[in-house]
């Protein structure tokens, strides 16, 4: 197979790649700020960001600027995912149920949990037993 | 050609873990699918008109790998969190 790759510069392989890398952060930080489940036409707007008409605009076809945006949207992306796991795992007011359900403590040491609806005021109380590690009540 | 591969393999990652996130509790599991089969063909089709049929291998196969890795990490997650919550409705 013969490779018709365009040549691209390095400063414009770099800018292809900071490109992806900011797309590919804005995409995860636009979905974990998500109201709701993913809907089709949710997947029908990423694609025409992640891979519409702005990158096929962008890059030549078969040039080699995609493979850099591509490899710069995977890192933002992840980057992302991977500053979420380590800020959660230090953080004493999140675990790993967070991405689960998104439930969170409160400053006044009640559970948050959003998805099970909007509270009136200051989120949903969950009784807090009062000595979990004292054994059976 | 590398780099372009790369680049597919990038761009399939996100796609599949993205593709994670859809049909979580759906009662339509068949239109889940075939969403998300039209998702990947959609996108396989921007990265061949980008990229080149070259990269459509690449691209498909991260595109499933991620997505199942999103799918184990989000079971492995709430098999966690059950295991937790019976351990503390046991005390």
């Amino acid at each position: 197979m013969t490779d018709s790759s365009q040549a691209a510069t390095p400063i414009q392989l770099a800018g292809a790649g900071c490109f992806g890398l900011l797309l590919g952060w804005y995409l995860y930080m636009i979905n974990r700020y998500r109201k709701t489940d993913v809907q089709i036409s949710d997947l029908v707007t990423l694609l025409g960001v992640i891979g519409g008409g702005a990158v096929l605009g962008l890059f030549p076809a078969r040039s080699d600027l995609f493979g850099a945006y591509g490899i710069g949207l995977a890192a933002g992306f992840f980057l992302y995912f991977v500053v979420l796991i380590i800020l959660v795992r230090i953080s004493p007011n999140f675990d790993a149920d967070w991405f689960l359900d998104g439930r969170r403590t409160l400053p006044n040491g009640q559970i948050f949990v959003p998805q099970v609806g909007v509270p009136s005021s200051g989120g949903i109380a969950m009784e807090v037993k009062p000595d979990v590690e004292g054994g059976k009540h | 050609m590398l780099l372009r591969s790369l680049g597919g393999i990038g761009l399939g990652f996100v796609w599949g873990w993205l593709l994670g996130l859809v049909g979580r509790g759906t009662r339509r599991p068949i239109f889940t699918r075939s969403f998300l089969m039209a998702a990947v063909l959609l996108q396989a089709i921007v990265v061949i008109a980008v990229a080149g049929w070259a990269v459509t291998a690449p691209f498909a196969l991260s595109c499933g790998f991620a997505y199942v890795m999103h799918m184990l990490w989000r079971r492995q997650l709430a098999v966690r969190h059950q295991a937790r919550r019976t351990s503390k409705e046991d005390l």
